[in-house]
């Protein structure tokens, strides 16, 4: 079991390890880098840049250099300092910007999480339980709805409805007064009241999925010897679905939450953007597109490596349960 | 929802605009008599910029007493601030209000796009103070940092008084020796700039011999090696912010030359070299106006200071500067609004839905594709007014065949004036104004605006009837050949075709949505005179490095820049090949003007005839000339030469620009000139508007 334990941790610092590489090659691959976007941005107001100045402006941000020169120092002032850059954006770290953003993103992640498996699980199981009625396909037809349906023409859809009809819209997480407020607990209270629109919105598109995998679970296992004697024994059925198949299905779920944090997060991206939402996703994005590279890099990391972790844990909590596991 | 018709009512809207002179404006459409009343007053014509620049604005008396706001009152009466006589300087500039005397207080909620709060617009809210600036109608440039200039005949010694006692936002005063900082210590200090003094009000040709001098506290000379007339124009739009933006006390703790232990602060902010540290801490890009948004203990000299920057969240926070040095005529320091919240949005939709929420007050470039929707929620009783503005633009579309293609055949046949004119016929602009620019404006070449001194009809109305038989006739002396299908083949038998770049949304100045659309339409346009044209659209990233290879053979921007007043000399993109959105010329460009590319990179350009390169210098004696009448003439006979050469071709000239505000924002003057040049809303005078309820 040790033995398993320590090879798993060591393939998951090295992928941590070949992510990092790997994410800051990527935000190196389009072409420019932040002085080019900075300088598009001076162009774009009539300005007339020198030529010589754009030089000297990557020289004073290292850009001059070789990308792995730059990987080394960047990963260095990480491991040594827990420095991941700089944003030149917001003239700020990009460690403290990406740890502020964090907070509100894990409660949107979350609270759709749950939403999802709210919606989702009970209608995978009625869906199981009462196969090819009218519930299970109805149950069908607003996941594959759910699906089909950008979540950000969603978002739009209903920002147009709500404002139509209410004459205004909520966009952001907060109202006006706890923009800028330090956190409390009114406005914890007030995001809450803000977030169950777009938590609302990333659940939709999760939902069918989910249902349908927790359906199809839930049909291997109604069908086992087990379930038959519980029900030969006089188990009620509802205490019986819970009880026992409803729990073995849930057994794929939970070894893939280590998936879900990085997968919710990139889809949270656009709706963020629609619904003007402070969360990692927006920011992402914006450093993306004007090549904030450190911002951008440490993001990717942190939330792979938050994968690799997840992934981790679920392995080792899966080898503990299943000997079958450890040993192969 | 009450139901006006919305096209009827941006008739009226558009016809109020044509009525009240504006040439630009002024078609032939009878009034219709149906029309409801338009929802603002018409706007006041542009003015022509007739006046001799640098005339001071005519005296004002002031009461002797001075007033400011209750906020900083309170803090006087406290002790934490000395009282406003002695934060104002000597001779404060006098602003007078656009519209109506205001009055304190209040909070200003500005909503921009992206996480710049500088390009969103903050930059022409609060930094956008240079030593002069235009007047309130764009005609000329007035004193403002500086009270006098004295210009020697020569056109070569501009000799700047500084208005005594103007402090930074810290209480330290800003003096001539601020100005020497900037330019010895930072432009012409080899380690920073080790390629020499960069800076866009010094025209490569007149650095060499170029030198400041400080006269006295208050007065410093800069004196250029040859006569330079339209520095002054250059100084009144963005790039005379840089002598605003070195505040020496503050920045000398960063630069080795002031403070011998810098290096233990290279140390300790983990730099490698105090230039690294300077940039850093300082101005880190050319004058980037960013610190003054991002950096609360960075001294201004704005009329609103940052407090929070917009860090990670998506809201910063500016309050009053209570050393701002600008008083109204009154006496009543500005500004008058307390503070502005700045929030931040990733997308222009989200923003305008909160426009029309109420949750703002003011955005800059709202963007034609919501024209309609603003003004519908305006009839529809929403707490909104709209005013309208004059765009500075000549065009609303530019579209560039690159003259200097790499490629031969496409060379020869862009080279032929021609193909310019049988292109220009073929594409049907009223069809474009109606669906892209949702009819406002009319058609037009990309020229400077009727009432500006260097009008001339020729270069802005030629060639512009929707004539198919016409643009067959052109095109037929350059592409006679055709294939099977009508598509037309090139001098050297094979098929013919063009690929247009095009900007993607991504694009970071401006509307490339609608010129994408545009582009569309101008496609099948394009196709029915038997030119095949591909839109390729790209992100400027790729733009750039297509740039540096000559591979953008046929381009689409906008034909804004230089169209109001005499301000094409100051940027002449669209008649002067050698700028750098002068595409129509782009693979001649390193043989016109100075050049960073190497010999490889050289060799995908083309070398021009000989006449490209005197028109060039035609325009850069008119930068010379010290009159405003010689000026007007020499740049005159720029663009009539431009006019033969027809380089580009445009769509249409810009209709009103519209500006949607809540109603509680008050001191927009209507019609103001709308653009970069006049520092788009910085022309209205932030710091004299007002919050009324």
């Amino acid at each position: 079991m040790w033995q398993f334990m320590l090879r798993r941790l060591s393939y998951a610092l090295l992928a941590v390890f070949v992510i990092s590489l790997v994410s800051f090659a990527v935000i190196q691959l389009p072409p420019g880098d932040y002085v080019t976007d900075m300088i598009n941005r001076v162009r774009a107001t009539g300005g007339k840049v020198d030529p010589e100045f754009e030089q000297r402006m990557r020289e004073v941000y290292g850009f001059n250099q070789p990308m792995i020169v730059q990987y080394a120092k960047w990963l260095t002032n990480i491991l040594t300092r827990g420095e991941f850059g700089y944003s030149f954006i917001y003239k700020r770290d990009a460690g403290e910007m990406i740890m502020e953003r964090l907070p509100t993103t894990a409660v949107m992640v979350f609270g759709a999480v749950l939403l999802t498996w709210v919606i989702a699980l009970p209608l995978g199981v009625m869906a199981a339980v009462y196969k090819r009625t009218a519930i299970d396909y109805s149950a069908i037809f607003i996941g594959f709805v759910g699906l089909a349906v950008p979540s950000f023409m969603l978002a739009i859809v209903v920002l147009f409805v709500v404002y139509r009809t209410f004459g205004r819209a909520t966009i952001g997480l907060f109202s006006p007064e706890y923009v800028a407020a330090p956190w409390s607990v009114n406005r914890l209270l007030d995001l809450l009241k803000n977030m169950w629109l777009p938590a609302l919105i990333t659940a939709v598109t999760g939902i069918g999925a989910l249902t349908q995998t927790m359906r199809a679970n839930l049909l291997d296992e109604l069908n086992k010897p087990y379930v038959n004697t519980a029900r030969a024994k006089g188990l009620p059925e509802w205490r019986l679905l819970w009880k026992y198949p409803v729990r073995h299905a849930l057994n794929p779920f939970v070894s893939t939450i280590g998936w879900l944090l990085p997968a919710l997060v990139a889809g949270d991206v656009v709706i963020s953007i629609v619904l003007n939402l402070p969360t990692a996703g927006s920011m992402l994005y914006a450093a993306l597109l004007q090549q904030d590279q450190y911002v951008a890099a440490g993001f990717i990391l942190l939330l792979s490596s938050l994968t690799v972790i997840g992934t981790l844990i679920s392995d080792l909590l899966l080898a503990l349960l299943d000997p079958r596991i450890r040993l192969s | 929802m009450k139901t006006v018709s919305r096209r009827k009512f941006l008739k009226a809207a558009a016809f109020a605009a044509g009525a009240a002179g504006l040439a630009a404006c002024a078609t032939s459409t009878p009034a219709p008599t149906e029309a409801p009343a338009p929802p603002t007053e018409a706007p006041k014509p542009a003015a022509p910029a007739p006046a001799e620049p640098t005339k001071a604005a005519e005296p004002v008396t002031l009461p002797g007493k001075f007033n400011e706001a209750p906020m900083l009152a309170e803090m006087v009466k406290a002790g934490k601030l000395p009282p406003v006589d002695q934060r104002l300087p000597e001779n404060p500039q006098v602003v007078k209000p656009l519209v109506a005397p205001g009055k304190y207080g209040g909070t200003l909620r500005q909503g921009i796009v992206g996480n710049s709060v500088t390009w969103g617009g903050g930059l022409y809210t609060f930094q956008w103070e240079n030593l002069v600036q235009w007047k309130p109608d764009f005609s000329a440039p007035e004193p403002s940092l500086a009270e006098k200039i004295d210009i020697s005949p020569d056109g070569r010694e501009y000799t700047f008084t500084l208005r005594k006692g103007i402090k930074w936002s810290d209480g330290q005063p800003f003096t001539a020796d601020d100005i020497m900082f900037y330019i010895d210590d930072v432009l012409f200090n080899t380690e920073i700039n080790p390629g020499g003094p960069a800076a866009d009000w010094l025209p490569a040709n007149q650095r060499e011999g170029f030198r400041a001098e400080k006269v006295d506290d208050y007065t410093f000379k800069l004196i250029f090696p040859r006569p330079f007339g339209s520095f002054l124009y250059n100084l009144a739009t963005w790039v005379g912010r840089y002598f605003a933006q070195y505040p020496k006390h503050y920045l000398q703790q960063f630069h080795a030359k002031y403070n011998p232990e810098v290096d233990k602060l290279v140390k300790q902010e983990g730099m490698e070299n105090w230039v690294q540290l300077f940039f850093r801490k300082g101005p880190d890009t050319w004058g980037n106006p960013d610190r003054f948004m991002d950096v609360p203990e960075y001294p201004s000299l704005g009329p609103w200071v940052v407090v929070q920057p917009i860090g990670s969240g998506s809201t910063a926070r500016f309050v009053r500067n209570p050393y701002y040095w600008k008083v109204d005529d009154q006496g009543n320091q500005l500004p008058y609004i307390d503070e502005v919240i700045i929030t931040a949005y990733q997308d222009p939709e989200a923003r305008a839905l909160a426009m029309l929420n109420g949750d703002l007050d003011f955005i800059k470039d709202p963007g034609e594709q919501n024209r309609e929707l603003y003004y519908d929620a305006m009839n529809a009783g929403k707490s909104l007014k709209i005013i309208q503005r004059v765009p500075e633009g000549g065009n609303t579309i530019s579209i560039h065949f690159n003259q200097g293609s790499k490629n031969p055949v496409l060379r020869q046949v862009f080279q032929d004036k021609n193909f310019r004119i049988g292109m220009s016929h073929a594409i049907n602009r009223e069809e474009l104004i109606e669906v892209v620019f949702k009819g406002q404006g009319k058609p037009a070449q990309v020229a400077p605006l009727e009432n500006s001194p260097l009008y001339i009809e020729r270069l802005a109305n030629q060639y512009l009837e929707y004539d198919v038989a016409k643009a067959n006739e052109y095109l037929d002396k350059v592409l006679p050949n055709k294939d099977a299908n009508g598509m037309r083949l090139g001098p050297d038998g094979k098929p013919f075709s063009i690929i247009w770049t095009c900007l993607d949304q991504t694009y970071t100045g401006g509307d490339a949505r609608a010129w994408l659309q545009a582009a569309e339409i101008m496609v099948g346009y394009f196709k029915a005179v038997g030119v095949d044209v591909k839109l390729d659209v790209i992100s400027e990233q790729v733009l750039n490095e297509r740039r540096r290879t000559n591979d953008v053979d046929m381009f689409i921007f906008h034909g804004s820049e230089g169209g109001a007043g005499v301000t094409a000399i100051i940027d002449p993109r669209w008649h002067v090949p050698g700028e750098y959105w002068s595409f129509f010329g782009h693979g001649w460009a390193p043989y016109v003007v100075p050049t960073d590319l190497s010999e490889e990179e050289k060799s995908n350009f083309v070398e021009p005839p000989d006449w490209v390169i005197q028109h060039r210098r035609l325009y850069e004696q008119a930068t010379e000339q010290t009159t405003y009448e010689a000026q007007v003439a020499a740049m005159r006979k720029v663009l009539e030469a431009s006019a033969d050469y027809f380089w580009v071709i445009g769509i249409s000239r810009p209709g009103l620009s519209y500006q949607p505000m809540s109603k509680r924002l008050q001191g927009l003057p209507e019609g103001s000139v709308d653009g970069w040049l006049p520092g788009t809303h910085k022309i209205m005078r932030p710091e004299q508007w007002f919050i009324e309820g």
